[in-house]
Parts: structure tokens; sequence; C-alpha cells
């Protein structure tokens, strides 16, 4: 009796382990489900660069004021400009470690996309409040110490613009 | 009895987990194996285009016939962006390699630059042969220190797949890690951190393209007189937002901005609307008013294109711009956003712009962007008289095309420069382009096409 409980034991914790873990995989997965992840290739029209951008934009600045939110839009399309990033806006976004929420997936879950939109037209229709910026983070949560160093325009909501 | 029904049902749930398991470790050495061929393929490509660049460099410095020279220079440009793109896409995690990707955008840009010289039969100055076998050498170095990488990435010291993986503590990754061995640690990338330590020490380079080291030091010209003070900026705010929605506003909100133009940036609340509010720049020198976003949402329209430009228009008057042109129209919800373009003397002067963003349900003026009129205009301005006639650089132009319009433009080009042209309205099949023709040389100088889009143009 004894033994055969503890002969039990180990077995029973993995199995109750394992399905948490496949009921923890299949709710998040039911949570995706409805969202597709856009593709943008190159060349890309107006309306899919509208899409894309407001996509990050809703991932990264969902929670932060209007202006705040055309100006994570402007620093991708900056960073578009700039010698030190990709010249496309597909490649700037999906640029590895860029963005944490392309990392982490958050940019194909998010689902509120009208504010993030109608932004991400007023940054591509060239307006700046970060004037040039390439860099934005959140001054409250952990980053590379290196960040720092770059000169800091201004900050909007919660995230600091640097150039 | 029940204890033999117990055992069955738990070894048939273990062997379900087992095997969920093979499963999951499947799916996950499949992605790996993606993953790291991603990697792989952006190294690869690296090394290959910044081999292929330092080749073309040389072949150009060795060529003597400029149709030749433009032949490898144009190959260096492409191969060099090549090299940019793939290094952008690589995996390297928690460092920047900016001074590489600089270095090779530049090379890129600057091969593109001379090219274009050649091909527009001038001679290259020694300067710029100089400049040229620098970034030869430098593409040398880089290439020697890939192969060094390359090396390690060959030996799997290096594995791309690497970098990628859930952040968990040490005893679990270990036991995942028995599960599921990851082939290789997360190496060292010293040899691009070197490397990039190395080129940040490049001398700046000056020419006419967008890569120029000069622009990034570039200065609102026209932006005049001494610095005003947050209150004064904040009562040009306001009255600005007023009367753009004819309505009442407050200050909510006051930061500075110390960017290209530095500014006060206001947030303002409307009195007498719920839930609308306008954010304000208003540089600190001369206490103009650079930027202004109206938040709100816009209902359906009611008024037609005609009337739009009208308000638009009597709106920049009454701000004291007179002598502004509509150029290029956009709807865009239910806004129009019209640019306008500085006019003088009967010449449409490009680089004063500025944008207007009128509401189509109320006529309320929604948007203004004026940063690039006082980047750029400039009270001192030389525009030369044209050394053509209208007829005489309308020869200049294809004959396939049919021109509808001309009228004379100063434009920007790449590096801040801006030439007087004849700008053609044409034809080309069904396809509009606006072709700008040097007024004093007769030099085809750019060539904008015009694309239709919902509610107006936009040129590309």
């Amino acid at each position: 009796m004894h033994l055969y409980r503890r002969h039990l034991l180990l077995p029973a914790v993995l199995v109750i382990l394992l399905i948490c873990s496949a009921l923890w995989n299949f709710y998040n997965n039911g949570n995706h489900q409805n969202i597709v992840p856009t593709q943008a290739g190159a060349p890309v029209g107006t309306s899919d660069e509208i899409d894309l951008l407001a996509r990050l934009i809703a991932a990264e600045a969902g929670n932060e004021p209007y202006e705040g939110q055309v100006a994570v839009g402007a620093v991708v399309l900056n960073r578009v400009q700039s010698s030190l990033f990709p010249s496309t806006i597909s490649g700037v976004i999906y640029e590895p470690w860029a963005f944490e929420s392309v990392h982490n997936g958050l940019i194909w879950r998010v689902s509120d996309l009208s504010g993030p939109r109608r932004a991400a037209a007023d940054a591509l229709n060239g307006w700046d409040p970060t004037y040039e910026s390439l860099f934005f983070w959140n001054p409250n949560k952990p980053v590379s110490p290196w960040i720092w160093t770059r000169s800091i325009v201004t900050q909007i909501g919660n995230h600091v613009f640097a150039l | 009895m029940t204890r033999k029904v117990t055992t069955i049902i738990l070894s048939l749930a273990l062997l379900l987990a087992i095997s969920w398991g093979f499963w999951e470790r499947a799916n996950r050495m499949s992605l790996s194996n993606a993953v790291e061929a991603a990697g792989q393929r952006d190294f690869y490509n690296l090394l290959n285009y910044t081999e292929q660049a330092q080749v073309s460099m040389g072949k150009f410095l060795a060529s003597n016939s400029p149709r030749q020279q433009a032949v490898h220079l144009t190959e260096a440009w492409n191969q060099a962006a090549g090299a940019h793109l793939s290094l952008s896409q690589l995996p390297t995690p928690d460092i920047r390699l900016i001074n590489i990707s600089k270095f090779l955008a530049q090379t890129s840009d600057y091969s593109n630059y001379l090219a274009r010289k050649l091909a527009r039969g001038d001679e290259l100055t020694k300067q710029e042969i100089k400049q040229l076998i620098r970034f030869r050498n430098e593409m040398e170095g880089l290439t020697k220190e890939l192969h060094k990488i390359e090396d390690q990435v060959s030996n799997k010291t290096i594995r791309w797949s690497s970098y990628y993986g859930t952040r968990m503590p040490q005893p679990l990754k270990t036991i995942a890690n028995l599960a599921v061995p990851v082939e290789g640690k997360p190496g060292p990338l010293d040899g691009f951190v070197r490397t990039d330590r190395h080129l940040k020490n490049l001398p700046t380079l000056n020419y006419d393209g967008p890569f120029s080291d000069h622009l990034e030091k570039r200065k609102p010209l026209g932006l005049t007189g001494s610095n005003i003070s947050q209150n004064e900026a904040g009562r040009k705010a306001t009255a600005f937002a007023n009367d753009a929605s004819n309505s009442n506003y407050n200050i909510n909100s006051t930061r500075t901005s110390n960017g290209r133009i530095p500014a006060f940036a206001f947030n303002l609340i409307d009195k007498n609307r719920a839930n609308v509010n306008v954010n304000i720049d208003v540089s600190k020198q001369g206490g103009q008013i650079i930027s202004m976003l109206n938040t709100r949402p816009v209902d359906v329209p009611k008024l037609d294109a005609n009337r739009v430009v009208e308000r638009a228009t009597s709106f920049l008057k009454a701000h004291g711009f007179d002598n502004m042109e509509p150029t290029y129209s956009i709807r865009q919800d239910n806004n129009q956003l019209i640019t306008f373009a500085a006019k003088e003397d009967n010449i449409i002067i490009y680089p004063d712009q500025i944008k207007v963003k009128v509401a189509l349900d109320n006529g309320e003026i929604t948007g203004w962007d004026a940063t690039q009129y006082y980047m750029s205009h400039n009270e001192n301005r030389k525009i030369p008289e044209p050394k053509l006639t209208m007829e005489e650089a309308r020869k200049k132009l294809s004959p396939q095309v049919k021109v509808d319009n001309t009228r004379l433009a100063l434009i920007p080009l790449p590096g801040g420069i801006e030439k007087l042209c004849y700008e053609f309205s044409t034809k080309f099949d069904d396809t509009r382009y606006l072709i700008y023709i040097n007024a004093l040389t007769g030099e085809e100088e750019d060539i904008l096409q015009i694309v239709d889009v919902p509610g107006g143009q936009l040129t590309m």
C-alpha cells in the first residue's frame, strides 16, 4: 500500500503539471484565434502601411494619449529615413528585438485599432511630435543602459523620446 | 478492483502526457531550426554582400572608363544596401550595431551619388575618390572580421536560435535543457562589437545625399527673434486653438521639447465640448506655431472640397501666410489634408510647406504642420533668374509625354539642396508625372509620379 502510493506520486504530479500547461496553452491559443498576423512585403500600398503601423502603435502605445501614439508611429517612420535602420516600414518593425511587442507577440493580439489607425495616418502624413527621434522607452521599466546615452528630446505620456 | 482501474487510467494519462511532450519537443525543434536557418541566411548574405561590395569598389578604382566606373559603383550601391538589410535582420540581442549599419548605408548611398554624378557626365573630384578608397578599405576590414565570426558560426559557437527563449529560473531551465538540449550557448558577439566600435571613428561625410552627416546638424532657418516665455507661448497656443475650432480652450498640461526645433508643447482642453483636446507645439525662438493636432474623431462629411480649400486658405491668411498655394490634397478619416507651398513672384517654393487639415463635418481646422516651413524658410534666400525659357526647357522633355501644365518651382533635393526648375505636369499613357527641368542648366532634376487615392492625390 505504502510503496504503491510512493510509486504513483511522481507520475501523478507530472501528469497534473502537464495537464495544467496544456490547458494554459489551449487558453492562450484560443485568445489568438481570430487575429491574423499582417504581412507587409515591399512594395506596400498606403492602406497596408497604415494597418501595419497602427498594429505596432496599438501594441506599443495602446494606453498612451493620442499624441503619444502619433509619436510612436513617427519614430518608426524616422527610422525608415535613417541610415541606422532598415529602409522599409516592415523592415523596421520586424527588426529582431527592436520592439518588445513584436518579440512577445502582442502585435498580433491587439484588437482595437480605430484610434491607432488615425494616429498612424497622422504620422504617415508627416506629424512628428518627437522631431526626428529614433528611440523611445518607458523610463519606469528596465532598459539597456546604452539607451540613456542618446540625447532626449521630450517625454510624452509614459514614453521618453530620443535622437 | 478500483485500484486496477486507477492504475490503468493513470498509466494512460501518463502515456498521453509523454506523447504530448514529444509532440511539443518536435514543434520546438522545427521552430528552432527555422529560426537558425533565418539567422544563418542573414549572416551569410551579410558576408557575401560585404565581400562583393568591396570587390566592386576595387574594380571602380582600377577602372579608367567612366561608363564602366558607373557600372561598378551601381553594383557596389546594391551590394552595400543588401548588406545593410541583412545586418538589420540578424538576431544580435542586447547590442545595437548602429555604426556598422550607418557605415553600410553611407557606403551604399555614396556609391549611388557618385554613379549619378558619372551618369550626368561630371568628373569625380580627388576628394571623392579618396573617400571611396577609405570606404573600400573599411569594407575590407569588415569582411575580414565577418570571416572570423564565420569560423564561430560554422563550429557552432554562435547559434542564432540560442538567443531566443523565454526567461525562466535556472532550475527550470536546467530541466528544460535536459528534455530538449539547446545546441550551443548564446555565444559572445565580440567581433561585431569590436567592428562597431572601430567604425564609430569614421570621419564625417558631407555630400549631396540623404545620409550626409551635415544634415544631422540642420537648424530651423525660418525662426528669427528672441526666445519667448512659457506663459506667452501658452497664450499664443490658446489663441491659435480658439481660432482653429471657433471655441474656447484651457491649458491642460505643458511639456518642453528639445528637438530640432526647441518648443513648448501644450495640451489644451475644449471648454465647450467634452473629450475634445488639442496638442500644440510653439517654438521657443520667435513663438511660432509649429504644429497642431486636434484628436477628435470626425463625423460624416458635409462640406465639399472647394469650400474646404477656401477655409484652409483664409485660415492661413488670418495667421500671416498671404501667399500660399494649395498643392496636394488627400482625404483621410473624414478630414481633408491640404499641403500648401509658399509662392514668391509666381514661383512655387516647395520646401516652404505647411499642411492644414480640415474636418469635413464642420470645417474646423483639425491639424497644422509647419515644421518643414520653419526648417527651410529663409528670408535671405536668393532665387536665381532662369537662364532657359520655358520653351527651351520643354525641348528637354521626352517626346513621349504630353504636357498639360507648366510653372516655375523651387524644389528640394536630397542633401538639403534647392534648385530652380520648370515643373511640367505631364501624362505618359494614363499615368501622370511631374517632371522637373533645371531652369539654369536644362538638366532633368527629378520626376514624381502622381498617384490617385480616394479623395486626393499622392506623389511618389
